[in-house]
C-alpha cells in the first residue's frame, strides 16, 4: 500500500514534467541496390523509428534525447541455432541507438554561460558537411555517402557568449570510435591491410584487432574554440587534443600456417594521438555565400611495424610525423530563377591523414525546386577527384550522385537516387567503381 | 454666427485635413514608423498554404522582433520543419539553424528573394526593413481612404520586383494591399492586409496573404498571441539563442 502510494506521488509530480515533453521523430526506410550485370542485388535495407524527446521544464533548463530503433534488413543465420534463437534476433536484426540524451543549463552562474552535458553531437566548423576542424564528435561512416553525419559523445561543453565573442571549452573523457562502412565500402575508403604483401608471402586469412584509448584522464579529449564577427564576417579559431577518429595499423604479423608460403595476417589497430589547429570563417561578397575552413593536423609519431613470415628483420614505416593541414573553400548562390549552387574545393577527404595522402576533390551541387517546393531535383550532385596532379589524365575518380525529392504532403518525404562511381585504379572513387547503387529513401515525419 | 463658423472652419483646417499633402517620401515614412512601431513584438505564426487545387498546408511559427532590423523566427509546425530556426540582422546578416545538422549556418543575401519553407514570403518579405530605405516612392492617386504609392527599388538593392503599388490607409499609415509586380511589368504577388487593430496604441494586420499569380498559390498568414513592448532582451537575436530548442 506504502508503495502503491509513493507511485501515485511520482506519478503525480512527473505530470507537469510529462505534460511539457515533446515528443517527435520520424519513421524512414532506406534501401540501396547495387546495379552489377552479374551480381546485382540488395545492399541496404534498413527501417527504422527515430525518437525525439524535448522539454523544457525551466526556464533555463532544456533536456533532449534522440532515440533510433532500427531493423536492418538482412537475416544474419549462419547455422540452425541462429535460427532456434527465441531473441529472433538473427532473423530480425535489429538495433537500439542512443544517439543523444543531454541537458541545457542556460546562464549557468553567469549570464551568458551555457552548459550541455551528456551524449551530444558536436559538429564545428563553416564548411558544408566536410569539417577538418571538427573532430570531437566522431563521424558516422556508415553509410559513405552520408557526409557528415557524427555520433554523439558523452561530453560536457561550456559556451561562454558575450557578443559578438564566444569562447567554447569542450572536454570528451572517454573516446568515442567512428564507425565503419561495410566491408566492401571501407576497403576501398580505408585498407586496413598493406597493399604489396611481403615477398614469399601468399595470403591465407587476416585478423584485426582493434585497441581503443583506455579511459583515463590522459586519454580525456579537449576542444577550444573562440570565435567573433568582424565586419559582418563569422570568424573562430580552434584548438583540439584527442585521437584521430580512424585506427591504424601499429603492428602487422605475417604468422606462417605451414611450411609452404601461407601465411595468416594479424594486425593490430590502434587510434593515432593528434592535435588540431583550425580556423574557419563565413560571410559573403555582393550576394554569394563564402566560406573557407582549414585545420592544420598535428600527429604524434606513429610507427608501424611489420613482421614478414619468412624473414627475419622487421620492417618498420612511419606513417605519420609531420603535420598536414586539410581545407574546404565554398561558396554557393542562388540565381534569379531559384536554381541554387553550392561548391566546394577539399583539399584532405574526411578520412585521409598525412601529408602524401592528401587528395584535392571539387564538389558541385546543382539544385531547383519546383511544384510549390514539393519537388527537389538535383540533377547534379558532382565529386571530381585529382590524386596526382603531376598526371591528373591517369589519377582522377568521380562520384556523380543524381537525387529527386517528392515531399507531396507535409512529413512526408521520398527520395530516389544514385550513386554513380568511375576512376582510375587508385583513387578513392576509382577503387568503389563497382559500387554503383540505387537508392530509394521514403521518411515520414511526425 | 460669423465667429462660430470661423471658429468651425479654423477647427476643421487644423483636425481633418491633416495629412492633406503629404509627400509620396513622407507618407512611406509614415508606414514605416507606423510597421516598426512596437519597441519589441512577439507573435505566433499561423501560415495556410493553398495550391491552385485547394489543397492546405499549414506552419506554425513563433516570431520576435525588436526595431526595425532585428528577427527571430522559428518554426513549431509542421513535425519535418520543427526547430529550424531563421535570424535576420542588420546589414543582411542572416543564419539559419537546421536542429539535424547541429549548426547554426550563415546564408548570404542571395537567398533574400527565394521563398521561405514553401510560403510565398520570400526571406526578404521576412526580414525586417524600412521601406525608404530601399524603395523611391511615387504618388499615383489619393482615394477617399487611401493613398497609392508606386515603389521602386533604389539602385543596387538586390530585389527581384519592378516595382511596387501600395495602398495606403489615410487614417492609419498601415498598408491595405500591396502589390509586386515583375520585370516584364506584369503583376506577380498580391499582398493584402486585414483585420488592422489596434494592440497597446500600436496598428497591427492580424491577418495578412500573400498571392502568388505565377505560383497560383497563396500564403494566409494569421498573427496570434500578439505581445508588444514587453522588452524583448537582446541575447534572443544571436547565434546563442537561434541554437536553442523549441
Amino acid at each position: 500500500m506504502r508503495s502503491l502510494k509513493t507511485l501515485l506521488y511520482v506519478a503525480l509530480l512527473s505530470m507537469p514534467l510529462a505534460a511539457q515533453v515533446h515528443l517527435g521523430g520520424d519513421l524512414e526506410t532506406y534501401n540501396r541496390y547495387w546495379v552489377h550485370a552479374d551480381s546485382g542485388r540488395w545492399t541496404w535495407n534498413e527501417n527504422r523509428l527515430q525518437l525525439q524527446l524535448e522539454a523544457n521544464p525551466a526556464e533555463n533548463l532544456h533536456l533532449y534525447g534522440e532515440f533510433r530503433l532500427r531493423a536492418l534488413g538482412f537475416p544474419r543465420v549462419t547455422g540452425p541455432s541462429d535460427l532456434q534463437r527465441q531473441q529472433k534476433d538473427r532473423v530480425y536484426p535489429w538495433a537500439l541507438e542512443i544517439r543523444e540524451a543531454y541537458a541545457d543549463l542556460y546562464d549557468f552562474l553567469v549570464p551568458g554561460l551555457d552548459l550541455r552535458l551528456g551524449r551530444q553531437v558536436i559538429a564545428w566548423g563553416t564548411a558544408d558537411k566536410i569539417n577538418p576542424t571538427s573532430n570531437l564528435s566522431p563521424y558516422d561512416y556508415e553509410d559513405f555517402f552520408d557526409f557528415g553525419a557524427k555520433l554523439g559523445v558523452n561530453a560536457l561543453r561550456a559556451i561562454y557568449t558575450r557578443d559578438p565573442w564566444s569562447l567554447e571549452v569542450d572536454v570528451v573523457p572517454v573516446f568515442t570510435p567512428a564507425t565503419l562502412p561495410p566491408a566492401e565500402w571501407s576497403g576501398a575508403m580505408m585498407p586496413l591491410a598493406p597493399s604489396q604483401l611481403p615477398p614469399l608471402t601468399v595470403l591465407r586469412s587476416t585478423h584485426f584487432a582493434v585497441a581503443t584509448p583506455e579511459p583515463n584522464a590522459e586519454n580525456t579529449q579537449v576542444g577550444v574554440k573562440l570565435g567573433t564577427t568582424l565586419a559582418d564576417w563569422d570568424l573562430s579559431v580552434s584548438y583540439y587534443r584527442g585521437f584521430d577518429g580512424l585506427p591504424l595499423a601499429d603492428t602487422i604479423r605475417f604468422v606462417p600456417v605451414d611450411t609452404t608460403l601461407l601465411s595468416d595476417l594479424e594486425a593490430h589497430l590502434v587510434y593515432p594521438r593528434i592535435q588540431v589547429f583550425g580556423a574557419d570563417l563565413a560571410g559573403s561578397f555582393r550576394s554569394v555565400g563564402l566560406w573557407a575552413e582549414g585545420a592544420l593536423v598535428v600527429p604524434e609519431t606513429f610507427v608501424q611495424v611489420i613482421y614478414p613470415a619468412w624473414q627475419p628483420l622487421l620492417v618498420k614505416d612511419t606513417l605519420l610525423e609531420t603535420p598536414y593541414l586539410k581545407f574546404v573553400l565554398g561558396g554557393d548562390y542562388t540565381f534569379k530563377n531559384g536554381l541554387y549552387v553550392n561548391a566546394q574545393y577539399i583539399h584532405g577527404f574526411l578520412h585521409e591523414r598525412g601529408p602524401d595522402s592528401l587528395r584535392d576533390y571539387f564538389v558541385v551541387r546543382l539544385e531547383k525546386r519546383f511544384h510549390n517546393d514539393e519537388v527537389t531535383l538535383a540533377p547534379l550532385t558532382f565529386a571530381a577527384e585529382v590524386a596526382d596532379w603531376d598526371a591528373p589524365g591517369d589519377h582522377y575518380g568521380y562520384a556523380w550522385i543524381p537525387e529527386l525529392k517528392y515531399a507531396p504532403t507535409d512529413n512526408l518525404e521520398i527520395r530516389l537516387g544514385a550513386f554513380v562511381l568511375d576512376g582510375k585504379p587508385g583513387t578513392l572513387f576509382g577503387r568503389m567503381k563497382t559500387h554503383d547503387e540505387v537508392f530509394l529513401r521514403i521518411k515520414v515525419s511526425f | 454666427m460669423k465667429r462660430w463658423f470661423l471658429g468651425y472652419a479654423l477647427m476643421m483646417a487644423i483636425s481633418v485635413p491633416v495629412h492633406a499633402g503629404l509627400t509620396a517620401q513622407e507618407i512611406l515614412a509614415k508606414v514605416d514608423s507606423v510597421m516598426n512601431a512596437p519597441r519589441d513584438r512577439r507573435v505566433r505564426m499561423k501560415m495556410v498554404l493553398i495550391d491552385d487545387a485547394g489543397h492546405e498546408k499549414v506552419r506554425v511559427a513563433e516570431s520576435y522582433q525588436k526595431g526595425d532590423d532585428h528577427r527571430l523566427i522559428r518554426f513549431l509546425e509542421p513535425a519535418d520543419q520543427r526547430g529550424i530556426a531563421f535570424l535576420s540582422l542588420p546589414n543582411d546578416v542572416m543564419y539559419v539553424y537546421f536542429p539535424a545538422f547541429k549548426k547554426v549556418r550563415r546564408i548570404a543575401a542571395h537567398v533574400k528573394n527565394q521563398t521561405f519553407a514553401g510560403t510565398d514570403f520570400t526571406y526578404d518579405d521576412l526580414s525586417t526593413f524600412k521601406y525608404s530605405e530601399e524603395y523611391n516612392p511615387q504618388l499615383l492617386a489619393e482615394t477617399d481612404t487611401a493613398y497609392v504609392l508606386k515603389l521602386t527599388p533604389k539602385p543596387g538593392s538586390d530585389k527581384d520586383y519592378a516595382y511596387l503599388k501600395m495602398w495606403v490607409d489615410k487614417k492609419t499609415f498601415h498598408p491595405l494591399r500591396t502589390e509586386f509586380y515583375d520585370p516584364s511589368g506584369n503583376l506577380w504577388k498580391v499582398m493584402t492586409f486585414r483585420n488592422i487593430t489596434q494592440i497597446q496604441g500600436y496598428w497591427v494586420a492580424k491577418e495578412m496573404e500573400m498571392q502568388d499569380l505565377k505560383r497560383q498559390h497563396t500564403t494566409h498568414m494569421i498573427l496570434e498571441d500578439i505581445q508588444v513592448d514587453t522588452g524583448i532582451p537582446d541575447k534572443v537575436f544571436t547565434k546563442r539563442y537561434l541554437r536553442r530548442g523549441v
